[in-house]
């Protein structure tokens, strides 16, 4: 029992990053812009909220610089994707490969570090202890103890899907992703909507990053988000680009991150444990697929 | 004249991005406080200098003919593949595994049975996308980013347990046998016979994308699905066989890989062969010529990289950014052009968001 809380209370730490930055491609999605730079958004966050942890000692303006960084690459993306009508794809691997190299670039030139950058200075997230949490059994043991942006995640999601789904704002971003011409027909802004669905998501890829950075290793390490973008990405396809299918894919992933993470206390290969989200997408989408298969012939017939 | 004025436009227009980064690249390798012309020498007389540099660099550009080859028919068939990467380490693994294992064949004959393991390894992998894009309409982009993990992982998982090298402390397997290695031209460079093959699978495709029914059916495919449909191609039996195609060119890549560069299978092994591949295949406008310049940009930076490392100090990931910027400028040189990812996507989200996709597969079924 203690070990499956323990599992529950990773997978909620393991799952923030993921959901956090698929939440914030959804938009993007239903806009109808493929952010693949949802990986160099949450890189070049976490290496410049390691970066200002380390020199100002302060944490909030780790956060800031952070998802200021995110920030500027969403408008990097925009500008060349949406501005320019680059192809989106090419444009999200260009600044994925250039966070990558500027990383790991500035690293070594100004730290003259390579690879990891770890030191006593940097200041990490702190866990809250909340004292009512802490006292009811189950819920306290998965819920209590986790950074504030873990918290911040489960209202995320919440208003995400609020927006998405009951204001004008989500309509309007619905509409243009779904029905271009007619968005442009009906006089909405299609280029300002877009860029404002590509800038919601490098926020919260910006808090993301940092909470991969900054929750319990306190470093930065080259390529650390390791492919989250993608898997967000995955996330957000097999949640059928809805706000809560996208959370629940999260947690699929960050649940086998824990098991593997407990796993390699006792000897499992981690290989086998790690593969199974990956695996299990791919079953639920040709299931769902047979089933609309079968569905259609039924219909078909009548 | 017409011919000729466009021909150097588009030459410029490549070449414009390029120059554009480099200048990037420059100024911060100045600012960053190395010698800068220094800098550039080096990374230029290093990939292109002599004899054994050049060499070097068609060594280093090897794989990523390979990897974009293999995006590149794909996606020229409106199949957003995405799995080189995993179907490269495949195919590597079971290179070396044969390479190893199978006692007393010739040379020839030995390097022939790796190879062939190597592209059988990458059709299969590629095959359970293609299988489920083409009969249960899973989206495969999806498919083969997942599978592309649990590729690796596998592999990792081979070369760390069964098939660890004692006493390694790497993930690595045993040396494979000196019958399936493929040789070097000289000592001098590590440019091995892979590159000649490498060419031989460039020559291949053009030659199927340009002026057979298959290459043809391809484009068709790549322009609009349902009117190919409407015409009566087999539109489910086309993508399995773009996709394996595509699986194969992959998997042989890492076969080459491990028979001619490592000589084992290495955990790892791959710088990201596979999405260079397929930033390649991007900028070449999925033409196999453009992958073919693509590598060999590819190769001179990387073989330029090193040596510019090795001989100022000045890392390695400067490349990256180089690289990055690139693309980055490539992109806007596509403006207005017929490029179909963008709308594929739009197609994807579409289907997503409303139902309409079930009512776009209700057709193909019906027909």
């Amino acid at each position: 029992m203690e070990q499956l809380l323990s599992i529950l209370h990773t997978t909620l730490r393991m799952t923030t990053p993921i959901a956090l930055a698929a939440l914030g491609g959804l938009y993007a999605h239903r806009a109808g812009v493929l952010n693949v730079a949802l990986e160099g958004m949450m890189l070049a966050s976490a290496f410049f909220g390691v970066i200002t942890s380390f020199a100002t000692g302060n944490i909030f303006l780790a956060l800031f610089v952070g998802i200021l960084a995110s920030v500027v690459l969403g408008f990097v993306f925009s500008f060349f994707g949406i501005t320019l009508k680059g192809n989106l794809t090419i444009v999200g691997l260009a600044i994925n490969t250039l966070v990558a190299g500027a990383s790991s670039f500035i690293l070594q030139v100004v730290f003259g570090q390579r690879g990891t950058f770890a030191n006593q200075k940097i200041v990490g997230l702190k866990e809250l202890d909340i004292p009512i949490l802490r006292n009811i059994p189950i819920l306290g043991d998965i819920f209590n103890k986790h950074t504030p942006i873990v918290y911040l995640s489960l209202l995320v999601l919440v208003v995400v899907h609020f927006i998405l789904y009951h204001t004008k704002l989500g309509v309007y971003i619905r509409t243009v992703g779904e029905k271009e011409d007619a968005a442009v027909s009906v006089g909405l802004p299609v280029n300002k909507l877009r860029y404002i669905s590509v800038l919601i998501g490098s926020v919260l890829c910006g808090l993301a990053g940092i909470n991969i950075a900054l929750e319990n290793v306190t470093m930065f390490v080259e390529n650390m988000t390791g492919g989250r973008g993608f898997i967000a990405l995955a996330a957000i396809y097999s949640g059928r680009g809805t706000a809560i299918g996208t959370y629940v894919f999260s947690l699929l992933f960050g649940f086998a991150d824990a098991m593997q993470i407990r796993m390699q206390n006792i000897k499992i290969p981690g290989a086998f444990i790690q593969m199974i989200p990956y695996l299990s997408i791919i079953v639920v989408l040709s299931v769902i697929g047979l089933l609309n298969k079968r569905s259609r012939r039924v219909s078909d017939d009548v | 004249m017409e011919l000729n004025k466009w021909r150097i436009q588009m030459v410029m227009k490549s070449l414009l991005p390029i120059f554009l980064a480099l200048m990037i690249g420059y100024i911060l390798i100045f600012i960053s406080g190395y010698n800068a012309n220094e800098a550039f020498t080096y990374l230029f007389m290093g990939a292109l200098g002599g004899k054994k540099q050049i060499m070097n660099t068609l060594f280093a550009a090897t794989p990523l003919i390979f990897t974009g080859l293999a995006t590149a028919i794909s996606f020229k068939a409106g199949l957003y593949n995405m799995g080189a990467e995993g179907q490269l380490y495949l195919g590597a693994f079971a290179a070396a595994y044969l390479g190893f294992s199978l006692q007393g064949l010739s040379p020839g004959m030995h390097i022939t049975i790796c190879l062939l393991g190597g592209a059988l390894a990458g059709f299969v992998f590629a095959l359970i996308p293609a299988v489920i894009k083409a009969y249960l309409q899973v989206d495969e982009m999806v498919s083969t980013l997942m599978l592309n993990y649990v590729a690796i992982l596998y592999t990792t998982y081979l070369a760390s347990y069964p098939f660890r090298a004692p006493g390694s402390s790497n993930a690595e397997t045993i040396n494979i046998l000196p019958t399936a290695v493929l040789p070097r031209f000289v000592s001098e460079s590590q440019l091995h016979v892979g590159f000649l093959l490498a060419l031989v699978a460039f020559v291949i495709i053009y030659i199927m994308l340009n002026k057979t029914i298959l290459g043809y059916e391809i484009t068709a495919l790549g322009k609009n699905q349902h009117f190919t449909e409407y015409v009566g191609m087999n539109v489910a039996k086309k993508i399995v066989i773009v996709m394996t195609i595509s699986g194969i060119l992959a998997g042989l890549g890492g076969a080459i890989e491990t028979l001619g560069t490592h000589g084992k299978f290495v955990s790892g092994f791959s710088p990201d062969y596979g999405w260079t591949g397929l930033t390649i295949a991007l900028i070449g406008k999925f033409n196999p010529i453009g992958v073919l310049a693509g590598a060999f940009l590819f190769g001179i930076l990387k073989n330029g990289g090193s040596s510019m490392e090795i001989m100022v100090g000045v890392p390695r990931s400067l490349i990256s950014i180089i690289e990055g910027l690139i693309v980055l400028f490539m992109t806007v040189d596509m403006l207005n052009k017929r490029f179909s990812l963008g709308t594929k996507i739009k197609q994807a989200i579409q289907s997503l968001g409303s139902s309409k996709g079930s009512q776009n597969n209700l057709k193909q079924e019906v027909n």
